[in-house]
């Protein structure tokens, strides 16, 4: 296209669909390049396309409203095509009290009732807005205050700026629109992207689209040391260790160096049943298991050294517990011979305690992020909700027994593990339906308790273990696995997904091994061999 | 075999695995008493927890030709009963899907 060619003899529309109009679209680029400073070339690529940024009305009102014409500002506006009644009387009604508080500024109060009367009634605007416009002449004129309320000119920029605000668009193109238009785009793309995990720069060049490399899919390292069966694995909050708890009733403390080594550290010896469960506090420095049918053991984390035991003289057996926010108190679950919720603090001296016949049998508990909701899940096919510490409850009632719950990092949604083969994902919230937010399908469970967490960034994937030795991956919006891992060579029992680094996962199984899981893209080269055996 | 999923039985009257005590059974889910197993007296009852099912099989009983699933403890993995699958006789009709179980092998707590 000859560059001297004007407007007309352009094509009309532009892109595949015949969806954008060339002119429109033109005044959006030289909107943006007028904000991002390039005045010159703007006005050369008005002049040259013929194309003027603001439309003749604009102009016409801009002027109008400087100058104070007020009739020929209403004209002006009346003139507009395809504008709709009520934009029509705002407009009408913000330059009509324009005029009405200059005239009372420069002390004409006549004048100023009389266009209260003749031009802002008349037009139906909310009856207490014009009250509120009498009660300020009334106010003024008994105070006999004639003083301006600002300057002049800039009362009828901000004028003018309202003005624009609630005319079409069309009038004057809405700052930095390009970018947002160009913004909403690459969302989409990020959203509909499948793999979307490592965070990347978004180019512009070309659709984002990011391939099964991001999400961890190669098997890095086997780690050994447990003698037995191993139950359950979880990363610190910060992602810099792991722990892991086996049958063999010990729990070890992985660390993550800074090249995605996971390296032993130190083993926590003295429970006498195996390990069902351990939980990190929130600052990371403790850790809490608990042994199945056997009481709970405080740890520091650092030295593995033995801080508390938390046993009743009823010997209870403790079967869940979450930290508070606060890392210094713990909620316990326990039962048998009768259920009951305990509040404890460190040393293990209880603070509060829910007994009665009316507490069910809790298999599983957590505590939202923030503290203040707790959620559990009762006789199995109940999930239970509760403000706490007092407030609203709501219970949920799933039609197969729960296995296994977990929160999201954000606290704002959890999943839960189902015997009927299914994942239930909800919102975390007291006020929710009874819907499910997402279902997710395909791994296999039946007898045993199998868990699953969320990870990757942003907390957009779900992964769970299952009982045919394979680790399934599902993006939060699909039904079905977008990965599966193999590797192991018996059930896996949990995985987890490293807060900190979205590209490392760990898992679980049977087969006397815990799995660290990486994901191709973050790989060197060296790493991408079998197994590294940790001596 | 990882951690087993066991489910409990609220109520005060439950059957327990002789062998590992977890809940096999309410007692409120009994149909029958009268029903005799392959190692004496049995129970029809309607709803079982914390089992393993075998595989279908075709067997000739008492009353006629059925499809039943062995059904064994999934913790101590003792044989307890089996399940009705299909029954073949319209007067055996009620049985499907309910559960037989053996009285020497459960025990009544309650």
């Amino acid at each position: 296209m000859e560059p001297s060619d004007d407007i007309e003899s352009r094509l009309s529309r532009l892109g595949s669909r015949g969806l954008i109009d060339t002119t429109q679209f033109v005044r959006i680029i030289i909107q943006s390049l007028y904000s991002l400073g390039f005045n010159r070339t703007a006005s050369s690529l008005e002049s040259e396309s013929g194309v003027r940024l603001d439309s003749a009305e604009h102009d016409r009102l801009l002027f109008d409203v400087m100058s104070g014409q007020w009739e020929s500002c209403v004209s002006t506006i009346n003139s507009i095509p395809g504008i709709d009644t009520s934009s029509l009387i705002n407009a009408s009604y913000l330059i009509w009290r324009e005029h009405f508080f200059e005239l009372i500024g420069s002390g004409c109060f006549l004048p100023a009732i009389e266009v209260l009367w003749k031009q802002i009634s008349p037009l139906g605007v909310d009856s207490c807005r014009v009250h509120r416009l009498a009660q300020y002449l009334v106010c003024c004129e008994a105070m006999g205050q004639t003083g301006s309320v600002g300057s002049t000119v800039q009362r009828r920029i901000s004028l003018f700026l309202d003005l624009v605000e609630v005319l079409p668009p069309y009038i004057r193109v809405p700052s930095g629109r390009l970018e947002k238009l160009v913004e909403t785009a690459v969302l989409k793309q990020i959203s509909s992207c499948q793999y979307h995990n490592l965070p990347k720069d978004i180019t512009l060049f070309e659709d984002h689209k990011c391939w099964p490399e991001q999400i961890p899919s190669t098997c890095c390292q086997v780690l050994l040391e447990h003698k037995n069966e191993v139950w359950f694995v979880q990363f610190s909050h910060n992602g810099r260790y792991l722990a892991s708890s086996s049958s063999d009733c010990t729990a070890i403390i992985w660390t993550v160096e800074d090249d995605d080594m996971v390296v032993y550290k130190h083993c926590l010896m003295g429970h006498e049943k195996p390990i069902s469960f351990l939980s990190w506090s929130p600052d990371d420095t403790m850790l809490i298991t608990c042994g199945n049918g056997e009481t709970s053991k405080l740890w520091d984390a650092e030295t593995s050294t033995l801080l508390a035991t938390f046993s009743d003289p009823k010997r209870r057996i403790i079967s869940s517990c979450a930290w508070f926010p606060s890392s210094n108190k713990v909620l316990c679950a326990s039962s048998e011979p009768d259920n009951r919720i305990f509040a404890c603090d460190l040393a293990g001296n209880v603070l509060d305690a829910w007994e009665g016949e009316r507490i069910p049998k809790i298999s599983d508990l957590a505590i939202s992020p923030d503290g203040r909701l707790v959620i559990g899940i009762c006789s199995e096919k109940t999930i239970w909700l509760c403000e706490f510490p007092q407030g609203k409850e709501k219970v949920i009632r799933e039609e197969r027994s729960i296995t296994s719950l977990s929160l999201s990092r954000d606290g704002q949604f959890f999943i839960v593990n189902l015997n009927s083969e299914e994942i239930h994902l909800r919102k975390l919230d007291v006020d929710i339906g009874d819907g499910v937010d997402a279902v997710f399908k395909g791994h296999r469970q039946g007898k045993y308790v199998i868990r699953s967490c969320f990870g990757g960034s942003g907390c957009s994937f779900v992964a769970s273990g299952s009982e045919d030795s394979k680790i399934y991956i599902w993006r939060r919006k699909c039904k079905s696995p977008i990965k599966v891992l193999m590797g192991h060579s018996m059930i896996v029992n949990s995985v987890t997904w490293n807060p900190a680094r979205p590209h490392m996962l760990a898992s679980a199984s049977d087969d006397h091994t815990v799995r660290i899981w990486m994901a191709g893209a973050t790989l060197q080269p060296s790493k991408k061999l079998g197994e590294n055996l940790i001596s | 075999m990882g951690l087993l999923f066991l489910q409990s039985l609220p109520g005060p009257k439950v059957f327990k695995c002789r062998c590992c005590k977890v809940d096999s059974a309410p007692h409120d889910a009994i149909v029958s008493k009268n029903f005799s197993g392959r190692y004496g007296p049995a129970y029809l009852i309607n709803r079982v927890v914390n089992i393993t099912m075998g595989p279908s099989e075709d067997r000739h009983l008492m009353t006629g030709w059925h499809t039943v699933n062995d059904i064994f403890c999934s913790c101590c993995q003792q044989l307890l009963g089996w399940k009705y699958e299909k029954a073949y006789d319209d007067s055996q009709k009620y049985k499907e899907g309910r559960f037989v179980l053996e009285k020497a092998r459960v025990m009544k707590i309650g």
